[in-house]
């Protein structure tokens, strides 16, 4: 009898094993078939292939003591002053995030405890990017999972930083009270940032107000066009910049905006911040009629195109109505003496300071997705 | 004026976007739920956008601009006999010189 519930349960056993085999087959041929046909695929797919290649390669440290596996932050993470670093930081937390198998034996953990400095482009990049980590997990238990148990490391200000941006509170830490690692930073008082894929007045309002509260002059006119400059910005992701064909690599594909601001007392400037995951600026200006003047006369470059975006409107879609809410959202900073409108997008970093004052430069590597930043100075 | 509107109060105090697809207060269900149906009954409208936090660009074109691809709004004059625009508010006193400016690209397209 004993032999026999043996030899069934071997049997058993045989036929689980040979059904798991065929479904992963099965699984493999759908996944090489949908590679294969997937253009858009391969295209993301290369795009931050020379992301990783340009960057240097994320330094991660295999910590057998707290059974991680950590990924370590750089010193500096600014898109301006340290462009490589601060990419490479960001295609290697993307590899290591959505890339890197998981294992049973070691947690993913990303360490923080170099970081000196963030410019608030990074900052809400690094948001987006746990968000679409973590912060869309219900489970609580999957949201612990890049949980920072070392908060009390950090460089002074950053956990601060963090935890008002609503970083903390995506990798599921609770601060508590007393906590002298989220003591308030010297000058910079940033808002929780906020993400959706419709267009949704009431938050770009929101971010207006609580900077505004915090600004030591209260202009209602400045507001109403930060309010219609950030309205815009959502406008635009939403039709151009996750078209039908487009895909994410690597993560899911969703078509979001993030937008966050940060108050500086120290200059007593206000920074306002949209950031999307999406195509970029230039692939959405149409390489026709006046484009297609531009890549004739050499001018092809993804900063001339946004640059020519900005100073003549003309929208992807051909239709002459639209088009205008970029000329709209750098209106935001003119007459503005210290303010500052910049684009990130594709190659492109277009600077925009008020009354037709703009710079440009290309970038090595395409940035992925489009970060736009508000820079407003409240002073004379 | 036959009917008074105030975006802020009947509308939304945020508006933003051209078409549903873009969120719920958007230019589009803004000129058929308020500005469509009084503009065939040849009524007269004041609109008041004191109250809204701002006028994004794609919400004042398809309101108004829209009005013109459908037909409703033939002339300039038109346009001034009809509506009457109060936006005294710092964050809005664009609105007449933004609504006039569209219309008239509106109608230059149109010909």
């Amino acid at each position: 009898m004993k032999r026999l519930t043996t030899f069934r349960k071997e049997k058993l056993l045989r036929l689980i094993r040979a059904r798991r085999r065929k479904e992963q087959k099965r699984k493999a041929r759908f996944f090489s078939a949908y590679e294969q046909g997937n253009t858009a695929l391969a295209v993301a797919r290369d795009l931050f292939q020379q992301r990783i290649q340009y960057c240097e390669k994320g330094e991660i440290e295999d910590r057998p003591d707290s059974r991680r596996i950590a990924l370590v932050c750089p010193q500096e993470l600014n898109i301006q002053a340290n462009f490589q670093g601060t990419l490479g930081f960001f295609a290697n937390l993307q590899h290591f995030i959505h890339l890197r198998p998981r294992t049973k034996k070691r947690t993913k953990y990303v360490d923080f405890c170099n970081l000196k400095t963030i410019d608030f482009g990074s900052l809400l990049v690094l948001a987006a990017e746990l968000d679409m980590a973590l912060g869309q997990r219900s489970k609580q238990r999957y949201r612990n999972v890049l949980l920072p148990a070392d908060v009390h490391l950090w460089q002074s200000g950053i956990a601060y930083l963090f935890q008002q941006f609503g970083i903390l509170e995506l990798t599921g830490y609770r601060p508590r009270e007393g906590d002298e690692a989220l003591q308030a930073h010297p000058y910079l008082t940033p808002i929780r940032f906020r993400r959706d894929t419709l267009v949704k007045g009431s938050l770009a309002n929101d971010l207006v107000q609580d900077v505004s509260a915090l600004s030591v002059r209260r202009d209602e006119e400045q507001g109403g066009k930060l309010y219609t400059a950030l309205t815009e910005a959502m406008t635009n992701t939403n039709m151009h910049a996750y078209p039908v064909s487009f895909t994410n690599y690597p993560g899911r594909t969703n078509t979001f905006w993030w937008g966050g601001a940060i108050y500086d007392r120290s200059t007593e400037t206000a920074h306002f911040v949209m950031y999307d995951r999406g195509v970029g600026l230039p692939k959405t200006i149409p390489k026709r009629g006046w484009a297609r003047s531009m890549v004739d006369s050499g001018a092809n470059s993804d900063s001339a195109l946004v640059k020519a975006a900005l100073t003549a409107p003309r929208s992807s879609t051909g239709e002459p109505q639209h088009g205008k809410g970029l000329r709209q959202m750098a209106e935001a900073v003119d007459h503005k003496e210290g303010s500052f409108l910049r684009i990130i997008s594709g190659k492109a970093v277009v600077t925009y300071r008020g009354d037709n004052q703009i710079s440009s430069r290309e970038l090595p590597v395409e940035f992925g997705g489009t970060l736009i930043e508000w820079s407003i100075c409240d002073r004379d | 004026m036959d009917i008074e509107i105030s975006v802020a109060e009947d509308f939304s105090p945020f508006p933003g976007g051209r078409n549903p697809k873009h969120g719920e207060f958007n230019g589009e269900s803004f000129r058929q739920k308020y500005l469509e149906q009084p503009l065939r009954d040849n009524k007269t409208l004041l609109i008041i956008f004191d109250g809204v936090a701002g006028l994004p660009s794609s919400f004042i074109e398809e309101a108004f601009g829209g009005l013109v691809r459908e037909g409703l709004l033939r002339t300039y004059t038109d346009y001034k006999e009809k509506f009457k625009i109060v936006a005294e508010s710092p964050a809005v006193t664009n609105a007449p010189n933004m609504i006039e400016r569209y219309i008239k690209d509106a109608l230059k397209r149109k010909r």
